[in-house]
């Protein structure tokens, strides 16, 4: 278009904002609107996110107070009800649950685990509480539902962990071998720590079962102590089946060596008996 | 109006605008342009891309902690690659773990960041927290507060997880009293020894040996081996081959870099004080004068100052200011302490801070070094430099003479600074001194262009920045040696199997005897006893290891029987273990002790359970490495 005169192009413009002002206004309006609502909104966030952090760090430092008093508890358990009406699904409220969990007995702590398993957003955080409770599940000899809690393990890399569980119970059952065998698939991980490996590693010697460590030529049959003669059982007997079923053939020689177990080996010229 | 504005538009108003307005966009991304063109990535997890600064500057971190932990007495070349590999681990892990917490809306306020910085002693001056320090330290790290304290942020993020993790498993009564029979288990261990001495028939036979060496002749293979010639271009030569300078030439070096040999004159001087109060100069000048008329009769400049200095850090000292330079004090203070004598007093000065008067106690005046002083380092300063710019130019001409006349490497060695070497034969895994210790040198020598085409190397470089180039000088190649050579070795070898063999033999007829009751007949044919039994813990040294070790692993003999096991105790020898009973003595009460252990276990755990959690996050993430980046 062209203007004539200025004073046509003056008119032009008034027309223009005699039609349009009101949505260019309404258009700055939303646009600050929106602007400064968006930082009042990220404000707000970072302060909620600062107070959940505060909260957790509460109750991290409480756990680690070894003398725990009523003062503590309270203000421990005000951080944590915090957290878990203001910050359901977070890693804080998670973690801050798990260390609750530590500080309680039996039942609470389960309750505290299972609110983690429950509201978690992070799977392994589940995972993790998971196992903390069948820990506890298997201290209590309620070890069906334990199993059960293991098979509910979402990522495979605590594997591990489950297995030194198992372990644990058919430890506790009395299956030495089954026992073992679940130790030693627990050891495979490379994840484990040196102190924690070690003591798996010791439960897992302490059940006596040899085989696939030296070689199977080697496991040899196992003898009374007497200070005369020794006679035989197989290790295996003894071990997996424990102390009360001897096999009768031994009973002769039981009876010999209720004698003193001063020098329990042979070492004296006795002369060997027959059998 | 507007043809207002359309004619001021074509004023120099307008221009200004214009000007202004294009300098933010000439300079729009030139830092690009200096910084080199953009970084090159290393890695990528979930999009987010690890920089190859950060990467090699986090390598160069942990090769100068490795460095400084074994004390330089340690070659680091060969370590090299496991530590790369093992940086850009943690450097992924860490950004798994940071990606993770900060989608969990973890976050470290000012208050928390704030309690961190003040209570690191890193930062305290006498115990407590100090500005200048702390922003004197992280400078000294290269790094900007804001930087640092992001980077504290994350840390402390990362922590936080960590931390809780750590804290946060516990072990069960029965765990912790299954933890503590085992800790103080002792179990009563008696082991037979089968020595060598049971061995009879130990003699080899040459048809044994015969048989033995056809079977195996591949192992008695010799390495291949090649020795080199190589000219070697180096700075110190180079350095050296530089003609001496002329003294002129030092001269305008030396003026030019005076500043370097000069020392800066110095004055110790006391000071007294005198406020302006209210504004009132008269009144100040007054007393200031009034005190120098003291002073000149004789009264102490010192015991005044302590009086009367307004300047009361100084004037507890009797007003000493100790030594300062110029630049250190206002200017009309050190203009007028560069007019007075040593002993001297001045008359008052004013300065922003009131009235002066300074006695000056000494002064050091400027100093130059002399020439003929400072000549020795001018002249290897000089070299040094001179041997850099050529360094490029001749290491050049080395690399195009070395490819235009791959047979030979005679028109090289008579470039300036280079000097031509040789070494005896080595094999292409065998570490070397000089040269030879670095594998990319040893490799080079065996390379098909090297080796087989008989050609000039390609120019290489050694970790001290020198540059060779190389060429086959003798080849051996692999040969499997004569019987005769071998013999010797071999026969021992067969000895020792069937020393080990007989020992074996023995230990399980013992084993065997046991149940059948022939065992004291065995013993005494071989002249064999049983160790005294002896209580013994895990980590006792009482037994030979091996014994202990196997003993722990026997289980639980049942009584009245013991547990029996053989196992080889050394390369020849055999032993029969006898496991008779275990105890386990259960403390009374928690001591210091067990608490501690327990502890220990604890975080042990947890530490597991925490390098599960980073490995099943890292499982969850899309990590890309960008192996040719990682060069």
């Amino acid at each position: 278009m062209k203007y004539e005169t200025e004073e046509e192009q003056v008119e032009a413009i008034k027309k223009w904002w005699k039609e349009n002002g009101n949505s260019v206004l309404i258009g700055l309006t939303l646009g600050f609107g929106l602007l400064f609502g968006w930082r009042f909104w990220q404000g707000h966030v970072q302060t909620q996110a600062e107070l959940a952090s505060y909260a957790y760090e509460q109750v991290l430092n409480a756990s680690r107070q070894s003398e725990a008093n009523e003062a503590l508890q309270n203000s421990t358990a005000n951080s944590l009800k915090q957290l878990r009406d203001d910050h359901t699904g977070s890693a804080y409220t998670a973690l801050a649950s798990l260390l609750d969990a530590k500080q309680k007995k039996q039942a609470p702590a389960q309750e505290s685990l299972d609110w983690v398993i429950s509201h978690s957003e992070l799977k392994e955080l589940k995972d993790l509480a998971r196992l903390h409770k069948a820990r506890l599940l298997v201290a209590e000899k309620n070890f069906d539902v334990a199993k059960t809690l293991l098979a509910q393990l979402q990522n495979t890399v605590f594997k591990s962990l489950a297995e030194e569980l198992q372990g644990d119970m058919l430890a506790a059952q009395g299956d030495k071998a089954s026992a073992a065998e679940s130790y030693d698939k627990a050891l495979q991980s490379k994840h484990l720590q040196a102190t924690h490996r070690s003591w798996i590693q010791q439960k897992r010697d302490a059940l006596g079962v040899s085989e696939g460590i030296i070689s199977a030529a080697n496991v040899v049959p196992a003898a009374t102590p007497a200070p005369e003669v020794p006679a035989a059982t197989p290790v295996e007997k003894v071990t997996d089946k424990a102390t009360q079923t001897q096999p009768a053939t031994t009973s002769a020689t039981v009876a010999e060596s209720t004698a003193p177990l001063a020098a329990p080996v042979p070492i004296s010229a006795t002369p060997v008996k027959p059998q | 109006m507007l043809q207002n504005i359309r004619d001021k538009s074509q004023g120099w108003l307008a221009w200004v605008i214009v000007i202004f307005i294009s300098i933010p966009f000439a300079l729009w991304g030139i830092q690009s342009y200096l910084g080199g063109g953009g970084s090159v990535t290393v890695a990528e997890v979930n999009g987010v891309e690890l920089d190859k600064n950060t990467y090699e500057n986090a390598v160069q971190q942990q090769v100068y902690r490795f460095q400084s932990m074994m004390q330089g007495k340690f070659d680091i070349t060969s370590l090299l690659p496991n530590l790369r590999q093992e940086t850009l681990e943690q450097m992924i892990n860490e950004a798994v773990l940071t990606q993770t917490v900060e989608a969990q809306g973890f976050r470290i306020g000012n208050a928390l960041l704030q309690a961190q910085i003040q209570t690191n002693p890193q930062f305290q001056d006498n115990g407590r927290f100090s500005t200048d320090m702390y922003h004197a330290k992280v400078r000294s790290q290269q790094m900007s507060t804001p930087e640092y304290e992001s980077r504290m942020r994350q840390q402390m993020m990362l922590n936080q997880l960590r931390e809780g993790i750590l804290s946060a498993t516990a072990l069960t009564e029965t765990e912790q009293q299954t933890l503590q029979t085992l800790k103080n288990q002792q179990r009563l261990v008696s082991y037979l020894r089968v020595p060598e001495s049971v061995a009879t028939a130990t003699a080899v036979s040459d048809e044994e040996i015969k048989a033995y060496y056809d079977a195996n002749s591949a192992d008695y293979a010799t390495p291949e081996k090649v020795s080199i010639d190589y000219v070697l271009l180096s700075r110190e030569k180079l350095a050296e081959t530089i003609k001496e300078v002329k003294d002129d030439d030092l001269q305008v070096r030396y003026e030019s870099q005076i500043d370097t040999y000069t020392t800066k004159p110095e004055w110790q001087a006391r000071h007294i004080l005198i406020n302006i109060e209210d504004g009132d100069e008269a009144a100040a000048l007054k007393k200031a004068e009034s005190l120098i008329e003291r002073l000149n009769k004789e009264e102490d400049f010192a015991a005044l100052a302590e009086e009367f200095s307004a300047d009361t850090g100084s004037a507890k000292k009797g007003g000493d200011l100790g030594w300062f330079e110029p630049g250190q004090m206002v200017k009309s203070f050190e203009d007028t302490v560069k007019t007075l004598k040593s002993g001297e007093i001045s008359s008052p000065v004013k300065s922003q801070f009131g009235y002066h008067i300074i006695k000056l106690l000494d002064a050091k005046p400027e100093t130059t070094k002399p020439f003929a002083e400072v000549k020795e380092e001018l002249l290897k300063s000089h070299k040094k430099e001179e041997a850099d710019s050529l360094f490029y130019g001749v290491s050049e001409d080395m690399a195009n003479l070395a490819f235009e006349q791959p047979d030979s490497l005679a028109s090289i060695a008579e470039l300036q600074g280079i000097a031509q070497h040789s070494t005896e034969l080595f094999a292409k895994n065998e570490q070397g001194e000089g040269i030879l210790s670095t594998e990319s040198i040893r490799k080079a020598a065996f390379s098909g262009q090297v080796l087989q085409e008989g050609r000039n190397s390609e120019v290489l470089v050694l970790e001290n920045g020198d540059q060779l180039v190389l060429r086959i000088k003798d080849h051996e190649i692999s040969q499997i040696q004569a019987l005769e050579q071998v013999k010797a070795q071999i026969t021992k070898q067969l000895k020792q199997e069937k020393i080990k063999q007989a020992t074996e033999t023995v230990g399980k007829e013992v084993l065997t005897a046991l149940s059948s009751g022939a065992q004291q007949a065995l013993l005494a044919q071989h002249q064999l006893n049983w160790s005294a039994p002896q209580w013994v813990n895990a980590d006792d040294l009482a037994l030979p290891s091996a014994v202990l070790k196997a003993a722990f692993k026997m289980g639980t003999p049942a009584a009245p029987n013991a547990l029996y096991q053989g196992i080889a105790l050394s390369d020849t020898e055999y032993a029969v273990i006898a496991l008779l009973e275990l105890k386990s003595e259960a403390d009374e009460e928690t001591t210091p002790k067990l608490k501690q252990d327990l502890e220990q276990q604890q975080r042990g755990l947890g530490s597991t359970e925490y390098q599960m959690l980073l490995s099943g996050l890292r499982q969850n993430a899309d990590i890309k490495i960008y192996q040719q980046n990682l060069k």
